[in-house]
C-alpha cells in the first residue's frame, strides 16, 4: 500500500505542475492576439507590395534582361532552405512539424543530386536539424531577444539571404514556416523566395492590370526601381512569414498548455481518489486493531 | 476638385487610409504633387516629408519617411514606406541616427552602385537637418 505522505508530495507537484501550464496557456493566449494583429497589419503593406510587384512583373517579362533575384540565374543545383521555428519548447509538435517537412525536402533533393545549405532561424530547428545535417547548416539567427518581431529584423534576413545569392553560394531559396490557421490548426508550409514565383492564378484581373500598365511612368528608370522592389518584397515575405510563425507558434503552445492543464486535472482526480481510499483503509485497519485488542480481553 | 485615395502603409501598419485633395511626395528625383487623376507613376522615394493635404484650405499632415515607394494608378495613390515618423514627433536625434546607420552602411559596403545611393540618401537627410 503507497503511503499516505508520498501520494500527497504527488498531489502536491502536479497541482504546482498544472499551475504552471495554466499560466503559460494564458500568456500563450495574450501573446498569440498580439501576434495575430501584428500579422494582421502587415497584410495591407504585403498586399499593395504585391500588386506593385505583379504590375511591374507583368511589364518587364518580355524583356531578357530581367533581373536575377526574380527570374533567377538559370541554374538550379544549389538550394537554400531557411528554416524558420520557435526558439522555445513546450509547443506541442509546432517544431517538429515544420522539420519534418524540412528533413522531407532535404532527402529529396539529396536524391535528385542537388546542393542543400540550411538557415536556420529560431533555436529549436537548430537543434533538431542539427542532429541529422549539421554540415549543411550555414547560418543560424536566434530571434530569442526579440520581444515582437519588427521589420528590422527580417530585413535582417532579408539581407543576409540577398547577399549570399550575390556572393553565388545558391540558385534557388525557399522559405520554411507555419501558417497559421487558426488555434488548433497550423500548416508547415514552403514558400520559394528566389527566384521569384509567378503565380497565374489571379488570371481574373490580367486584362484589367495590363490596360494600366501600358502608361506607367517610372522614376527613375524602370530597372532602378525594380532593383530597389525585389530585395523590399523579399524582406516582406520574410517578414509575413515570421509574423505568421510566431502567431503559429503561439497558438501552437496554447493548445498544448490546454491538453497538459486537462491532464494534469485528471491526474490530480485520480490521485485524490487513491489517497482518500487509502486513509480510509488505514483508518479501517486501526479500528480493526482496536476492536480486536478490545475483544482479546 | 475631385479627390484621390490614398493608402499609407508601412511593413508594421496600415498608417493613413482616406480620401485626399493633393499629396506631396519626396521622389527620388525631386518632390513632386499629386492631385487626383495623375497619370499611372511609380516612383521611390529619398528621405523627406510626405504632405498630406486631405483638404487644400487645412494645414497638411506631415510625415517624415527614409526609403519607400509611391504607385499611382487609377485615382489610388498608394505609399509604401519602410518606416514613417509623423513631423510633430521627430527629433534631431532621430535624423542623427539616420544619417549614422546610412554611413555605416555605406562604410561597410564594396558596392560603389550601393554606396552612391547612399551618399544620395545622406545628403537629403543632411538636407532636413539644415532646414530644420
Amino acid at each position: 500500500m503507497p503511503n499516505l505522505k508520498e501520494l500527497k508530495n504527488r498531489q502536491v507537484s502536479v497541482k504546482a505542475t498544472q499551475k504552471i501550464t495554466r499560466a503559460m496557456q494564458m500568456v500563450a493566449a495574450a501573446k498569440l492576439n498580439k501576434a495575430q494583429e501584428s500579422a494582421q497589419s502587415a497584410r495591407p503593406y504585403a498586399s499593395k507590395i504585391s500588386t506593385v510587384m505583379a504590375n511591374l512583373l507583368s511589364s518587364i517579362d518580355s524583356s531578357s534582361n530581367a533581373p536575377e533575384l526574380m527570374v533567377g540565374n538559370g541554374k538550379s543545383d544549389t538550394y537554400l532552405l531557411a528554416v524558420a521555428t520557435a526558439d522555445r519548447g513546450l509547443c506541442g509538435a509546432f517544431n517538429s512539424n515544420i522539420v519534418k517537412l524540412v528533413t522531407q525536402e532535404i532527402n529529396e533533393l539529396i536524391k535528385q543530386g542537388k546542393q542543400v545549405k540550411i538557415i536556420c532561424i529560431g533555436k529549436k530547428g537548430y537543434d533538431l536539424i542539427r542532429r541529422s545535417h549539421e554540415e549543411k547548416i550555414i547560418d543560424f539567427i536566434s530571434l530569442k531577444e526579440v520581444k515582437s518581431i519588427a521589420y528590422s529584423d527580417a530585413e535582417a534576413i532579408g539581407n543576409n539571404i540577398v547577399a549570399r545569392y550575390e556572393d553565388g553560394q545558391f540558385d534557388v531559396c525557399k522559405l520554411y514556416y507555419s501558417s497559421f490557421k487558426s488555434v488548433i490548426s497550423q500548416i508547415p508550409h514552403a514558400q520559394q523566395l528566389i527566384p521569384l514565383p509567378i503565380d497565374n492564378e489571379d488570371d481574373g484581373d490580367e486584362p484589367d492590370t495590363k490596360s494600366s500598365i501600358a502608361i506607367y511612368d517610372y522614376e527613375p528608370e524602370e530597372s532602378d526601381v525594380m532593383e530597389d522592389l525585389l530585395p523590399l518584397n523579399l524582406n516582406i515575405q520574410v517578414f509575413q512569414g515570421l509574423l505568421e510563425n510566431a502567431a503559429s507558434e503561439q497558438g501552437s503552445r496554447m493548445s498544448a498548455m490546454d491538453n497538459a492543464t486537462r491532464n494534469a486535472g485528471e491526474m490530480i482526480n485520480k490521485l485524490t481518489l487513491q489517497y482518500n481510499r487509502t486513509r480510509q483503509a488505514i483508518i479501517t485497519k486501526e479500528l480493526i486493531e482496536i476492536i480486536s485488542g478490545a475483544e482479546a480481553l | 476638385m475631385g479627390k484621390l485615395r490614398l493608402d499609407f502603409v508601412t511593413p508594421e501598419r496600415l498608417l493613413y487610409s482616406n480620401d485626399v485633395e493633393q499629396v506631396i511626395v519626396p521622389g527620388s528625383e525631386g518632390e513632386f504633387t499629386i492631385l487626383s487623376d495623375h497619370s499611372p507613376i511609380i516612383s521611390s522615394l529619398k528621405p523627406g516629408y510626405i504632405k498630406i493635404y486631405e483638404d487644400l484650405s487645412n494645414e497638411p499632415t506631415i510625415y517624415f519617411v527614409t526609403d519607400g515607394f509611391v504607385d499611382m494608378a487609377s485615382n489610388q495613390l498608394t505609399i509604401l514606406a519602410q518606416s514613417a515618423i509623423e513631423k510633430s514627433q521627430l527629433t534631431t536625434k532621430n535624423l542623427e541616427d539616420i544619417v549614422n546607420s546610412y554611413q555605416g552602411e555605406a562604410d561597410n559596403t564594396e558596392n560603389e552602385a550601393k554606396k552612391n545611393k547612399l551618399n544620395l540618401k545622406i545628403d537629403a537627410v543632411k538636407a532636413l537637418q539644415a532646414e530644420a
